[in-house]
């Protein structure tokens, strides 16, 4: 896969991601308070807080879906809103899976913002439809519709989306959320080939275990941060009981939340 | 058969209707696949109602002649798709709410307004069943012209639109304009209404909208299938409905829509894949 193409406008000496001081409020409600933390080149980092903790919130902002009230977020030394280079994963619920699409034609979507207004996809982005496709394993059922497949099967449509938007940095929302333990299997398959491709991946999680066992570092939120490091410190059950205002330990964990 | 069916073209009224029922047949359908998609009935519904005092304003001040009542619609029309979004966001009111209460109020102004003059009830049922069959020349002209405009508008949109209507968020990462696309799409319904006035009026537009490309979802699991199989279904119910009419002796614009749901009925019973017979024929025993 050609990663290539958008490499020069990036400063590449700048953190891929820089997020100082932000915070983001409804109103009088606050979402996030003044979070501050950096994301070094493919590494793969778990969001993990309680339900309300602003974990999908903090996605948003990421992709520069959201902005924040205070604070600055930065990829690469620019805001997120001038790059396309950052891929959002929406949280399955979020979509409406009776739509006439195919599997293609979701992955080619990606492309949409690298054409630009009114150009139509040419041979190269199908090439590379084709290929994001392949790597994540579903090239074979790319002309059926989108609800037709298996819920871990359209998870991978949409990494594949975000592989074909040729995404440095992917925010993968709740990715395991509704899926059975095979097709979380097959999750982490694809999450060791964005490791390859050293694409730089912010996934939120409910199970601490996983995110202990899987990632290169752990984030502990709850519209603060609590902690952002090594799973063993950052997962220490002071801090996580902290975290979850004494509701939950380490080590009984929130299996039961992750269904 | 055949000449049963050629004689009523003898009559330009009945050759130019056909022409302006095919036209609004195709450019609803195509439009309406994303009112379906978007889940817009209802404010295509309000929409259509919405339009009734900027005709009854437009017949009030020039004596009702057609090719003007076209502008004054067309621009009560943007008017009130753009303000329904305007209204939920200062009141802070769930969209449907806004749609409610703006439609209810423009809908009462309108006939209101009506009510003031001489010939109240021929007028009004003009407006709210539409007179495909009193279409002129230059009527068809304007419902040519705007028509292709709104199709091409949607046709060199695609990507973006379709980007916009699955995946709003995705369409933000990608740094669209969601913004400025989601009001061209209303202007776009809004055009679509005030060009389909004439043939099916304001009481039944949304059965335009919204039925033909409902079939077209029964038929294709693609969008340019959808629109496809939606824009036949919509000039089909244009030409068979009209027919109808002429035959039997009803009005056009509730024969087009009568005709329309019987196809979304039959299709809905018979499509392969998603029909309830086709289901039945290969579901396992």
């Amino acid at each position: 896969m050609k990663r290539g193409e958008w490499q020069d406008r990036h400063d590449t000496d700048r953190p891929i991601l820089q997020v100082e001081g932000v915070t983001l409020r409804y109103g009088e409600q606050i979402a996030l308070e003044e979070l501050s933390f950096r994301l070094e080149i493919g590494e793969q980092v778990a969001v993990v807080g309680p339900n309300g903790a602003g974990k999908s919130t903090l996605l948003k902002l990421v992709a520069g879906i959201l902005r924040p009230t205070r604070g600055r977020i930065q990829i690469y030394g620019h805001r997120p809103s001038r790059h396309v280079c950052v891929a959002y994963v929406p949280q399955r619920s979020e979509i409406d899976w009776r739509f006439p699409v195919t599997v293609f034609d979701v992955a080619m979507m990606g492309r949409s913002g690298q054409l630009g207004l009114l150009r139509r996809p040419g041979q190269a982005d199908r090439d590379l439809v084709r290929q994001s496709l392949e790597i994540v394993g579903v090239d074979h059922l790319a002309d059926r519709q989108i609800g037709e497949l298996s819920g871990g099967q359209q998870q991978r449509v949409f990494i594949a989306r975000a592989l074909a938007q040729q995404a440095e940095l992917m925010c993968l929302d709740e990715p395991l959320t509704g899926l059975d333990v095979n097709a979380q299997a097959e999750i982490w398959d694809i999450l060791d080939v964005l490791r390859e491709q050293n694409v730089t991946s912010l996934v939120t999680i409910h199970n601490l275990d996983l995110a202990a066992e899987r990632f290169d570092r752990v984030m502990l939120l709850n519209k603060a941060l609590f902690g952002f490091g090594p799973p063993e410190e950052t997962l220490s059950d002071s801090q996580v009981a902290a975290a979850y205002g004494g509701r939950a330990s380490f080590s009984e964990s929130v299996t039961s939340l992750d269904d | 058969m055949i000449e049963g069916l050629l004689e009523p073209l003898q009559y330009g009224f009945m050759v130019r209707g056909l022409v302006a029922a095919i036209i609004v047949g195709v450019v609803c359908s195509i439009v309406g696949t994303y009112v379906v998609l978007r889940g817009m009935a209802f404010f295509g519904s309000a929409l259509a109602h919405s339009v009734l005092p900027g005709l009854a304003a437009g017949y009030l001040v020039t004596g009702a002649t057609r090719g003007v009542l076209f502008w004054w619609g067309l621009a009560t029309a943007i008017l009130v798709s753009l303000g329904i979004g305007v209204v939920s966001k200062a009141a802070r009111l769930r969209e449907d709410t806004a749609i409610g209460i703006l439609f209810a109020a423009m809908f009462a102004l309108g006939i209101a307004l009506i009510s003031s003059a001489g010939s109240y009830a021929v007028d009004l049922t003009h407006f709210l069943f539409g007179n495909v069959l009193g279409v002129s020349t230059a009527d068809l002209w304007q419902i040519g012209i705007f028509g292709a405009l709104v199709v091409g508008v949607i046709l060199a949109l695609y990507k973006e639109f379709l980007v916009l209507s699955f995946d709003p968020t995705l369409a933000q990462t990608m740094r669209l304009p969601t913004r400025a696309l989601d009001s061209l799409l209303l202007v776009l319904i809004a055009v679509t209404i005030v060009v389909s006035l004439q043939t099916v009026g304001i009481a039944l537009m949304v059965a335009m909208l919204v039925t033909p490309a409902a079939t077209g979802t029964l038929l294709s699991k693609r969008l340019p299938g959808v629109m496809l199989s939606a824009a036949i279904v919509g000039a089909l119910s244009g030409v068979i409905g009209l027919y109808a009419s002429y035959f039997i002796g009803i009005a056009s614009g509730p024969s087009i829509v009568l005709v329309c749901t019987a196809i979304f009925l039959l299709t809905l019973v018979l499509a392969p894949g998603r029909g309830k017979v086709w289901q039945w024929l290969v579901a396992p025993k």
